[in-house]
């Protein structure tokens, strides 16, 4: 049965994340690009000695090192840049089916319970699956996604610890202390600071649940953050992690980070997390605490977030939603059951009622599916830096022998340049020249050795050949262009 | 004791509702002064600005306003004059009311027949809260039709319970009957006073009669089971024969204008997201896929539900408040940012103990926000305003809660402590919304307010002769009301003299475009000004008119500019 549900989670995972990841989302994103080149740096280059730095982002160390495995491993690429957030997201569905079995484990052994662990942590695991932003994250090269599945893989690790303490040796105890503590380090140097004290914070609620009750202490806590945020005037950035409309509808909001009128969650299963909060205060007072404290526990550590409003912090959020609409669809099948016995139906009720919330969750997915894949590149290409994917696409096929490159836009597509010849060419050896440098010096640099890349509004002088790189959109209309030019 | 703190609570409710009443909120926006007009009207002739008898609707601007409001207005005027202050009175006393109504509401839960558990503070913490509520003042202190359905709606629900409480062991008792019949009247008024009760009212009256259909039936035996029936037949076709005027203008289109107008089914803004979202898919993608997808139904229910939550967002309760400016008050939402933990413990509290709100609190605090859903410009503050009755019951129950469980502990200096810095914290809360509201707030939204027409009023009174033609701007508001009420037009001249166009403008609005045979009212003011005949008057909004004498409001804004043409 576990092999089975571990092969469906897999495939599953694998096909959501992995399906056309280098070609959706157009474009690619300034981290992303970073991501790339450090990889690149930790990979040709000596430790510590750096080429690149990278003015617009802050690429993680943990990533690149990720990511520097899967260039040496498949060579240079957008989908092997990407593929360590994809294998990110199925470790991350994996480690919350174990995690949530373990917790729903903790949770219960110690009282009188009669949950069915295996379909609760195995429907918490498929809602978190098909979550719109965990395949969002899972399809694009950020930190966010391995600091997430970092987190989940130490907090269930940290989980089996405890298992071993009340009552059920494990051999291997030391070795997962060893883990648990480089999981620490990682989730650290993935996302700094949040990972790690999400990590944290959930290892403490498991330790106090453990050995004693901490509500009062996370209570206090809890007001003194408030206060706190009162104070500094930031309470209502805090207030749209709480959103129901953030969490299930989404914002008209373009970004990188999140794709525009699509929530955190598919939308139908709302319900049945209120149901679950509902199922959760229901339960015997202890478990009620435990659950309750695991629940928002993220909720509080996004108090100290030093990045306010953090929607990919956020995205820690997600497995213990995934957890709580779980509870509360395994609560909704209790209460068909009791109606079924009531008015002597056979298996209508149930049988119609799960009909329906799969039919409904189903159709939210493909409206999903629809707008990540035809929608958000259009709404959000701007994020994606799509013209200079194509701009820098363009002159690492046109222009290899071009040793320099003016730019009139944002200095930042130079990265762009550098990654595609990566790809092409399997080295970096342009450099970036400055508009105005290049005009002053213009009689003094070689013919042939100088491109330049421009917004679609202003032509430089000293230029010529002008290619321009049209963006269209579903209509075929051209909303952006990129001029490039050889210099004379 | 309990009765002094009561009496001490209603003293401070209808302190925080009356306090300087004629200067905040500043000026009288148009629609109070639409129901202060009207009530002026009825009072001198008992005909409305129109000149209809004793009406149960207002026409006013086109939106049909219900009639209870006005008529409230009456007594006040007969005992205090006709003035902005008196008119405003009678929605204060509404929210003092509704603060002792709420005591009584709890009171009545807590004497549920079954056992649940009883929280013995919870009527006067949860009227307590109901007087301090930022929400709940702020819409007490206008004219608003909305504060009288809220308080015949709270009073129904306890009429109600009163008449549970009061059945005998099989069949309705005279007192219970009695009861019924209040709660009928009551539930009826409220539908007589604000739109929105005519979707919750129906909905209020299903659960109260499924909840309490046990009680109101309790036996099955067919003698009593008939007598029961009879005797609620009483107030029901009372409430019916009531209502039968409401039933039967509902299929007027008059009276539906304003709600088309408001209505998300018809302001548009769906159908351009609809539109826009069609236009985003490819080329060659099948037609069927496209309306699977994109189609009226999903993109209502979208909207709906968005609006519906927008309601429970924790930035409108505590924080940013309505959407319109008006009710807003700077860095405050519908509740004290203080009482978002109580709120939490109660929300908490009440889903693992059976508590005697339990069921009410959690039903109100669920329907409250679905007429506003339905309509454009959420969350509505107005619309919703049933909210504040849950919430504040939930709030009471969590601070109980949170004091039962600190009693538990066996420090009683971290106890003492503890309730130290949570009253010390809420005077301080409560001492900054009060300053923002009453100080800072009204000198922000006075031009929203209309702050300034009361100036204009007495400037063209005083310096002009009858007979000159005045041509005012009718660019930000219905102008032609402010001049009635601030002038105390008789009726019967207005009845005589108004031109109005009876063809609804983009917001829905009937438009009156002249009234006293020399008062023109135009949209575009500039362009009018320059067809008039002199000697004239024009007087448009500030920035409107090149160049004229600038009139400000009560606290030195410029409001308008005065034009005369020799």
């Amino acid at each position: 049965m576990s092999k089975l549900v571990i092969i469906i989670i897999l495939t599953l995972s694998l096909t959501l994340h992995f399906y056309h990841i280098a070609k959706l989302t157009r474009g690619l994103a300034p981290i992303e690009v970073a991501h790339a080149l450090l990889a690149h740096e930790l990979r040709s280059l000596s430790f510590g000695n750096r080429q690149f730095s990278s003015s617009f982002d802050t690429p993680s160390f943990a990533y690149s090192a990720f990511a520097s495995i899967m260039f040496s491993v498949f060579d240079y690429g957008i989908w092997q840049l990407r593929a360590t957030s994809a294998l990110a997201g199925t470790a991350s569905a994996i480690s919350l089916y174990f995690l949530a079995y373990k917790l729903l484990q903790l949770g219960s052994h110690r009282f009188s319970n009669n949950t069915p662990l295996h379909i609760n942590s195995f429907l918490a695991t498929i809602i978190f699956i098909f979550s719109p932003w965990s395949i969002h994250f899972s399809r694009f090269a950020s930190a966010h996604n391995l600091g997430l599945a970092i987190y989940l893989l130490g907090t269930w690790l940290f989980s089996l610890l405890l298992s071993s303490k009340s009552g059920n040796p494990t051999r291997y105890r030391y070795l997962i202390i060893f883990a648990f503590s480089l999981s620490l380090f990682l989730a650290y140097s993935c996302v700094p600071y949040f990972a790690a004290a999400s990590l944290l914070g959930c290892a403490l609620i498991l330790i106090c649940f453990v050995y004693r009750k901490i509500i009062p202490y996370l209570v206090a806590i809890y007001l003194v953050a408030i206060f706190y945020l009162i104070l500094s005037g930031k309470l209502a950035i805090y207030f749209s992690y709480y959103s129901l409309i953030n969490l299930f509808f989404g914002l008209d909001i373009a970004s990188v980070y999140r794709v525009s009128e699509v929530g955190l969650l598919l939308a139908p299963f709302l319900p049945f997390l209120l149901l679950g909060i509902y199922h959760i205060a229901t339960l015997p007072t202890l478990r009620a605490y435990f659950f309750t404290s695991i629940l928002v526990h993220p909720l509080l550590l996004l108090l100290f977030s030093p990045q306010h409003p953090n929607y990919a912090n956020g995205l820690v959020l997600l497995p213990y939603l995934s957890l709580g609409i779980a509870l509360g669809l395994t609560r909704f099948t209790k209460l068909l059951r009791s109606y079924r016995f009531a008015f002597r139906f056979s298996n209508f009720l149930p049988f119609m009622s799960g009909s329906l919330i799969f039919v409904f969750a189903g159709y939210a997915f493909m409206s999903f599916w629809h707008i990540y894949h035809q929608h958000y590149p259009l709404d959000a290409w701007p994020q994606w830096s799509t013209h200079w994917t194509k701009g820098a696409l363009y002159i690492a096929q046109s222009y290899p022998q071009a040793t320099q490159v003016v730019m009139e836009e944002s200095p930042e597509v130079i990265s762009y340049v550098q990654f595609f010849d990566l790809v092409f060419h399997n080295q970096v050896s342009r450099t970036l020249i400055g508009l105005e440098s290049a005009t002053a010096l213009h009689a003094s640099l070689p013919d042939g050795a100088v491109v330049g890349i421009s917004g679609w509004r202003a032509t430089p002088p000293n230029f010529q050949n002008t290619h321009h790189i049209s963006l269209p959109d579903q209509q075929g209309t051209v909303i952006y262009k990129i001029g490039l030019w050889r210099q004379i | 004791m309990k009765k002094a703190t009561l009496i001490a609570i209603l003293i401070i409710a209808t302190f925080l509702r009356t306090y300087n009443l004629n200067r905040v909120p500043p000026g009288f926006y148009s629609d109070e002064a639409s129901w202060a007009y009207n009530a002026y009207s009825i009072f001198l002739t008992g005909r409305d600005e129109f000149g209809r008898l004793l009406p149960w609707s207002f026409e006013a601007f086109g939106d049909y306003k219900l009639g209870v409001t006005v008529y409230s207005i009456l007594p006040a005027y007969a005992i205090f004059g006709i003035s902005d202050w008196s008119a405003r009175l009678p929605t204060a006393i509404y929210g003092v009311l509704t603060v002792y109504g709420i005591y009584l509401l709890c009171r009545e839960l807590q004497k549920q027949h079954y056992s649940a558990v009883h929280q013995q503070q919870l009527p006067l913490l949860a009227a307590g809260i109901l007087a301090l509520t930022p929400g709940h003042i702020f819409m007490s202190r206008g004219i608003w039709d909305v504060q009288a359905a809220l308080c015949y709606t709270v009073f129904g629900i306890v009429f109600f319970l009163k008449a549970i409480h009061r059945l005998s062991s099989q069949s309705i008792s005279r007192a219970s009957l009695s009861y019924l019949i209040l709660s009928a009247l009551s539930f009826v008024l409220s539908m007589y006073s604000y739109n929105s009760s005519r979707v919750l009212t129906p909905l209020i009256l299903l659960f109260l009669f499924t909840n309490y259909f046990k009680f109101l039936f309790p036996t099955s035996s067919r003698k009593f089971l008939t007598r029961n029936l009879l005797s609620l037949a009483l107030p029901v076709s009372l409430s019916l024969l009531l209502l039968l005027p409401q039933l039967f203008a509902l299929t007027t289109p008059q009276v539906l204008q304003r709600a088309r107008y408001v209505s998300i089914f018809q302001h548009g803004e769906v159908e351009a997201k609809l539109y826009a979202a069609i236009q985003k898919d490819p080329i060659g993608q099948p037609v069927l896929l496209t309306r699977l997808l994109h189609n009226k139904p999903i993109f209502y229910s979208a909207e709906f539900f968005q609006n519906y939550l927008s309601h429970y967002e924790l930035d409108f309760l505590f924080l940013a408040g309505d959407t319109f400016e008006i009710f807003q008050v700077q860095g405050s939402g519908i509740l004290l940012v203080l009482f978002l933990p109580f709120l939490v413990f109660g929300l908490y509290a009440s889903l693992r103990y059976h508590y005697a709100y339990r069921n009410l609190a959690w039903f109100l605090l669920l329907i409250s926000p679905i007429p506003s859903a339905l309509t454009i410009f959420t969350p509505s503050v107005s619309r919703a305003q049933l909210l504040v009755i849950p919430l504040a019951i939930f709030t009471a129950s969590g601070a109980l809660f949170a004091i039962q469980l600190l009693s538990n502990h066996n420090n009683r200096f971290i106890v003492r402590a503890f309730l130290m810095v949570i009253f010390s914290s809420l005077i301080f809360n409560f001492s900054y919304w009060f300053k923002q509201y009453y100080i800072q707030n009204p000198p922000l939204v006075a031009t929203k307010w209309n702050d300034g027409w009361r100036e204009l009023s007495a400037i063209l009174a005083q310096s002009l002769d009858q007979n000159t033609p005045i041509l005012v701007s009718n660019a930000q508001a219905p102008s032609y009301i402010f001049l009635s009420w601030y002038w105390r037009i008789p009726p019967a001249a207005l009845w005589q003299t108004r031109v109005t166009d009876f063809q609804p403008d983009s917001n829905g609005l009937n438009n009156t475009t002249q009234i006293l045979n020399h008062i023109y009212f135009s949209k575009q003011i500039q362009s009018s000004c320059q067809k008039l005949q002199t000697p004239a008057v024009c007087v448009g909004f500030f920035g409107e008119l090149a160049n004229g004498q600038v009139i400000t409001n009560s606290y030195s804004q410029p409001v308008f500019q005065l034009s005369k043409l020799h």
